[in-house]
C-alpha cells in the first residue's frame, strides 16, 4: 500500500529537521525570518568603500545601491529596512550634514564580511 | 534631532541644474524625513505605532509619526502619509512602507522587518526616544 505524501497524512509526525540552511558567512546577514530580502545581497557584494556609510547615532551602516536603493543594516547583520528612493541630493545632504559618515576600512571590511 | 534645511534653491528660472550636489528641493527634504522614519532607531516609537495601531492600507500623517516619536518635523508637509501593506510575498514579518504626497503625488517605498522591530526589548525603544 502507497504511504501518503507526509503533509497529507493525519498520523502524528516527527518534529521537522532543522532548516536546511548550514551556518555560513552569508547567514550572518539576515532578517527577523530568517532570509534578507534579494536585492540586499547583490547590491552589498558589489559595493565598494563609497557605497558604504554609518549612521554616527545608532551605528547602522547605510548602504547604497543602483537606482537610488538604500539598505540599513544593523551593526551585527540584521538587515532593518531597504529604501527606494533615497536621492543623490537627499543623501549627500546627510553626508554633508554628519548625519551619515563614510565607513572606515575596518567598518567596510566587516560589512563585505556579511555577505562573503 | 533631524531638521532638514527647508529654503528653496532652485535658481530663478527653476532649473534644477543649478543646485548644487549637497542641496536639497523639496522632494528631496521629503525623501529625508520620510526615509529617516525607517532608518534611525530613535524613530522606531512612530513605527511601533504605524504596525500596531494601524490597520494595512491605513493612512496616517508623517507629520503626526514624529510627534509620537517625539521628534521635530516642522519641515514636513502636512500632506504627506504613509501606510503599510503585508508583505506580497506573504512573509509574516515583513512589510512594505508606502509614502504618498497626493498633491505632488511623490512616493517612496520601503521594505521593512517588522519582526526585527518587535523583538527588540521595549526599554531599548524607550531609551531611542530619550
Amino acid at each position: 500500500m502507497a504511504t501518503p505524501p507526509a503533509d497529507e497524512s493525519d498520523e502524528p509526525v516527527s518534529p521537522p529537521p532543522p532548516p536546511a540552511i548550514t551556518p555560513t558567512d552569508h547567514s550572518r546577514l539576515r532578517s527577523g525570518q530568517g532570509r534578507p530580502i534579494g536585492q540586499v545581497v547583490n547590491d552589498m557584494q558589489r559595493a565598494g568603500p563609497g557605497d558604504v556609510f554609518v549612521q554616527p547615532e545608532d551605528g547602522r551602516y547605510v548602504v547604497r545601491g543602483p537606482n537610488a536603493r538604500e539598505h540599513v543594516i544593523e551593526s551585527d547583520g540584521e538587515h532593518v529596512t531597504s529604501i527606494r528612493p533615497r536621492t543623490d541630493a537627499a543623501h549627500k545632504a546627510r553626508l554633508r550634514d554628519g548625519r551619515i559618515r563614510p565607513a572606515t576600512d575596518d567598518e567596510f571590511q566587516r560589512l563585505k564580511d556579511l555577505v562573503k | 534631532m533631524v531638521e532638514y534645511d527647508l529654503r528653496r534653491t532652485t535658481s530663478s528660472k527653476g532649473s534644477r541644474t543649478w543646485l548644487s550636489e549637497a542641496e536639497m528641493d523639496e522632494e528631496d527634504i521629503q525623501n529625508n524625513y520620510c526615509a529617516d522614519l525607517v532608518s534611525l532607531t530613535r524613530l522606531e516609537p512612530a513605527l511601533l505605532h504605524l504596525f500596531g495601531a494601524k490597520r494595512f492600507g491605513e493612512w496616517v500623517k508623517v507629520v503626526e509619526l514624529y510627534r509620537i516619536a517625539g521628534q521635530p518635523a516642522e519641515g514636513i508637509k502636512p500632506e504627506v502619509v504613509a501606510a503599510w501593506l503585508p508583505s506580497p510575498t506573504g512573509t509574516s514579518g515583513d512589510a512594505i512602507v508606502l509614502f504618498y504626497d497626493e498633491d505632488s503625488l511623490w512616493s517612496m517605498t520601503a521594505w521593512y522587518d517588522v519582526a526585527r522591530l518587535r523583538s527588540h526589548p521595549p526599554a531599548a525603544v524607550a531609551a531611542a526616544v530619550g
